[in-house]
């Protein structure tokens, strides 16, 4: 290493080190801390027994917490997917750019206002619920309670379905007009093009797209607990929270902290696996 | 001449569209009706659509221009609005000064060891917080920076550094080395380049960065909820605590959370159209 | 007729694309629309596939109206000049798209993508993606996808300009011979004159959104219309002056002070262009070096002011009192700048255009 190098690797270390110091001492660390806790007993010794705790206790809280954000997710995807290829391919100037205002909305809300929301929305003499009776589709004096998966579905795919679209819209808007063209020309309709060519072509994005918002949905809290709250099932980071303010029992609630981690990483490596192969296509030629 | 099956299409095509905005529409825009008028409901009994008497008492009493007898919150909605005015501030300033260094140096230089950096400055997007926060109030019990507003800033700065690095990063990365070189070849010094030629021109991307990053602060729960509560209350924990018990108070108190992304977002779209535009002009 | 454009037009805003484009195009026959970029040509290809919609006018294909009709219920087939291969499709993928379009049994599609690959000669390559083919091969692709489907009317949109100089050379023939074979109506659009020439029964010439001329390759070139045409065409040499009188069945054309030269005047009433300004077209292929001759008309003195090695070919330009021509030869009879040379401008290929 000659001099030039060594002075090189110390500009690096020290722009660097602000930053690095940051993440490292309070996001890092606390980071494997709640590893280690998990698999440690009150004595110290190497343990698994907080795992078959929660696996015994909260068993139907983590499946419910993946099978609602899976499903959150999946709805988010559909729609996204519709409202990215309407955009995408809808002649109508106008109209495209309407459609492109409004389903922007949700994005400018933060989660805690989007909680609020849905408890005033959903409530069982709510918004939704008296909209409903009035068109007749319900009985008020029966209307039902929404504060459950259904109401967190409404919330996650509220909030989550513009960031989804916005992400899907620009792999749409990668796949180049003559791509569609032609497709066009040889006697293809809308729904074949979205079929065969859109979605194919920008499958990397979707997979990153879904991803995303797979892994925000399990992480987030303030819809859960505000929707939800204490009632049975409830999501893992709902019960987390439990775990720590009401019994001050940090290791249950690191182990279902290292769960909603393996649950995000395994998923993400899946589909992040799938972007890539679907990158090869995705780069254009010239 | 057009044909009548051709004027049928266009009928049933014009109708598929207007039903689509509306659907889309009434779905985006119906909570946030709910929100707003629950706060200026002052009597709602259901079957009805609509309230039956609408008034601003909720919105005196929130901003504590009354007293009321409702408000049995410990803190006014002024007073959780400095806080978290002052909050996003100091996450904001600290922030960027220490994100732009990184991003330059991710930007522009060739680093050793990159994607595993890369990998760090991701994690805090891809995996869950909440965990981390967890154990940030067990360290910080011991460092007597839970319930403290200090701590709250450093639970704050974890998810706005990671997004100021990539932000700053990029914008550094959009400009032309043209620019610094020719600058560099003009005789002027590394830091002279950087304060005189690469800093205002990355200026609109540095200041969405700021926005995003306030706005970030500005809303965070979760972070708040686990290191500051009880004794930081922010505009979003006074949303909680009212949520539980009053439903107009907290549908004022969710509203006045929203005005500042509002503005920003207007504001910066504007911005940063013009910029767009000037560059492509 | 194959295909009829009446009356179109286009716009984009306040800016007219295509204006007021007519013309006819006859079962077979390879069509081609010239013109440099921005002149609208691929404007009105993609209004006869139905990609653009025509603020004004008709077009019809096989004698019905297809301008109110979306693209996929035209019958047309398409190469573009990106080829625009769809990337996660093979080659056979590529090629049945159209036939599985249109609900074609299984086995039939694996025949006629046979068949299609055959014409254009790249049996075998089925299982290959676009990505791991040359830009000739995927030209061929492309036209073999536009063709599987039997259209009612093959659309060329400069489908040679993104290959290299040879290749391009070699494939105006092959893609001829093909349309040819096929008995297939083509309508091709390019920049390149050559390729027109070499591959068109007509040409129709575009400037700025118009036709300014319509014709067979050797009309375009023998007898542009318009000084427009006269300039994109061919290397020509043009020439203002003041229309003096006939003489001979030729007009006379004063240049300059005491300059005249004689070229064919296409108009049906020359003597009421006399005093009008013209221009003269002069191809320097028309342009001999003549020693020692005398009495014959459009002969010249002049002074080669500069010879150009091409390769092959020496570029001449040469001072001729009032006016400057340029012509060629081969590369062993190049003439030294500075001498004096005598030049036979033939006037039988010299074009007088009044504008």
């Amino acid at each position: 290493m000659d001099r030039n190098s060594v002075k090189n690797s110390i500009k690096i270390f020290l722009m660097l080190i602000p930053s690095l110091t940051i993440l490292l001492s309070v996001y890092l660390y606390p980071f494997i801390l709640a590893i280690l806790i998990s698999v440690v007993d009150s004595s110290g010794r190497l343990t698994l027994e907080h795992y078959s705790y929660v696996f015994t206790v909260y068993a139907q809280d983590v499946v419910f917490t993946i099978a609602v954000c899976a499903l959150s997710a999946l709805v988010s995807l559909l729609i996204s997917i519709s409202i990215a290829s309407y955009i995408r391919l809808s002649l109508d100037e106008g109209f495209r750019k309407i459609l492109n205002w409004i389903f922007r909305f949700p994005l400018f809300i933060p989660m805690v206002v989007v909680a609020q929301m849905m408890r005033t929305f959903l409530a069982p003499h709510g918004f939704l619920n008296t909209l409903l009776a009035q068109i007749g589709f319900i009985e008020l004096q029966e209307a039902p309670n929404l504060f459950d998966w259904r109401g967190l579905l409404i919330g996650f795919v509220w909030k989550q379905t513009p960031f989804m679209a916005l992400i899907i819209l620009s792999g749409f808007a990668m796949v180049s007009d003559v791509h569609i063209d032609a497709a066009r020309v040889l006697g293809a309709g809308r729904l074949y093009i979205v079929r065969r060519i859109l979605l194919p072509m920008a499958r990397g994005s979707i997979a990153i797209a879904f991803a995303l918002t797979f892994a925000s949905n399990i992480g987030t809290f303030t819809l859960p607990y505000m929707i939800i709250g204490g009632a049975k099932p409830t999501t893992m980071t709902v019960i987390m929270a439990h775990r720590v303010t009401y019994f001050g029992d940090w290791s249950i609630a690191n182990a279902l902290g290292v769960i909603s981690y393996a649950v995000v990483g395994l998923f993400s490596i899946a589909y992040l696996r799938e972007a890539v192969r679907a990158g090869v296509y995705e780069r254009e030629r010239v | 001449m057009r044909g009548r099956g051709y004027r049928i299409q266009h009928t049933v095509t014009a109708a598929l569209k207007i039903t689509v905005l509306l659907v889309l529409a009434s779905w985006v825009f119906a909570p946030f009706v709910s929100v707003v008028l629950w706060s200026v409901a002052r009597k709602w009994y259901w079957p009805s659509l609509l309230p039956q008497e609408l008034g601003l008492d909720y919105w005196y009493e929130a901003l504590g221009l009354r007293r009321g007898y409702a408000l049995t919150a410990a803190v006014g909605i002024i007073d959780a609005l400095k806080t978290s005015i002052v909050i996003a501030l100091i996450v904001t300033v600290i922030t960027e000064l220490i994100s732009l260094p990184t991003a330059y140096a991710l930007a522009k230089w060739r680093i050793p060891l990159k994607p595993l950096l890369v990998f760090l400055f991701l994690m805090p997007q891809a995996f869950p917080l909440q965990p981390v926060y967890v154990n940030l109030l067990l360290i910080f019990y011991r460092l007597g920076l839970a319930g403290a507003v200090p701590g709250v800033v450093i639970a704050h700065i974890i998810p706005c550094l990671v997004y100021a690095v990539w932000i700053n990063a990029a914008t550094f990365k959009s400009i032309p080395p043209d620019y610094e070189e020719s600058a560099r070849v003009h005789g002027a010094g590394p830091l002279t380049t950087f304060f005189r030629i690469t800093l205002p021109l990355s200026a609109p991307g540095l200041i969405a960065s700021s926005v995003f990053v306030f706005l970030y602060s500005f809303d965070e729960f979760t972070g708040t909820f686990f290191i500051g509560l009880p004794n930081v209350v922010t505009l979003p924990m006074l949303l909680y605590s009212a949520s539980g018990y009053n439903m107009q108070f907290a549908s004022a108190v969710a509203i006045t959370l929203l005005i500042p992304s509002i503005i920003f977002m207007v504001v910066l779209e504007r911005f940063l159209k013009s910029e767009y535009i000037a560059k492509i002009g | 007729m194959s295909v009829s454009l009446d009356g179109v037009t286009k716009r984009f805003g306040s800016f007219v694309a295509v204006n007021n484009v007519s013309f006819d195009v006859d079962r077979g026959e390879i069509f081609t629309l010239l013109g440099p970029s921005g002149c609208g040509k691929t404007t009105v290809l993609k209004i006869i596939a139905g990609l653009f919609r025509p603020n004004g006018g008709r077009v019809y294909i096989d004698g019905r109206d297809v301008t109110d009709l979306p693209p996929e219920r035209r019958d047309t087939g398409m190469v573009f000049q990106s080829y625009a291969l769809w990337p996660h499709m093979t080659v056979y993928e590529n090629i049945a798209f159209g036939l599985r379009l249109r609900r074609l049994p299984e086995d039939e599609i694996r025949r006629r993508v046979r068949e299609a690959l055959e014409l254009v000669k790249l049996e075998g390559f089925e299982s290959r993606y676009p990505i791991q083919l040359s830009g000739g091969q995927q030209q061929r692709v492309a036209l073999a996808r536009a063709l599987v489907i039997n259209p009612k009317v093959l659309l060329l949109d400069e489908p040679l300009s993104n290959l290299d100089a040879k290749l391009r050379e070699e494939l105006r023939y092959d893609i001829r011979e093909l349309i040819k074979k096929l008995g297939i109506t083509a309508i091709y659009v390019t920049h390149d004159q050559t390729e027109a020439f070499v591959l068109s029964d007509r040409i129709a010439v575009m400037d700025r959104g118009r036709i300014v001329q319509i014709g067979r390759p050797y009309d375009i070139y023998e007898n542009p219309r318009s000084r427009y045409v006269a300039s994109f065409i061919g290397s020509n040499i043009l020439i203002d002056g003041v229309l003096k009188g006939v003489r001979d069945g030729y007009g006379v054309v004063r240049i300059g002070s005491r300059t005249e030269i004689l070229g064919v005047l296409n108009s049906t009433d020359p003597t009421s262009l006399i005093g009008k300004q013209v221009t003269v077209v002069i191809k320097p292929e028309a342009i001999e070096i003549r020693k020692g001759a005398t009495g014959l008309e459009n002969l010249f003195s002049c002074t080669i002011s500069r010879a150009t090695y091409m390769g092959g070919t020496v570029e001449h330009r040469a001072q001729c009192g009032e006016f400057e021509v340029k012509f060629y030869t081969p590369s062993d009879s190049r003439i030294e700048e500075g001498s004096i040379v005598e030049l036979h401008i033939s006037p039988r290929r010299t074009i007088v255009i009044a504008e």
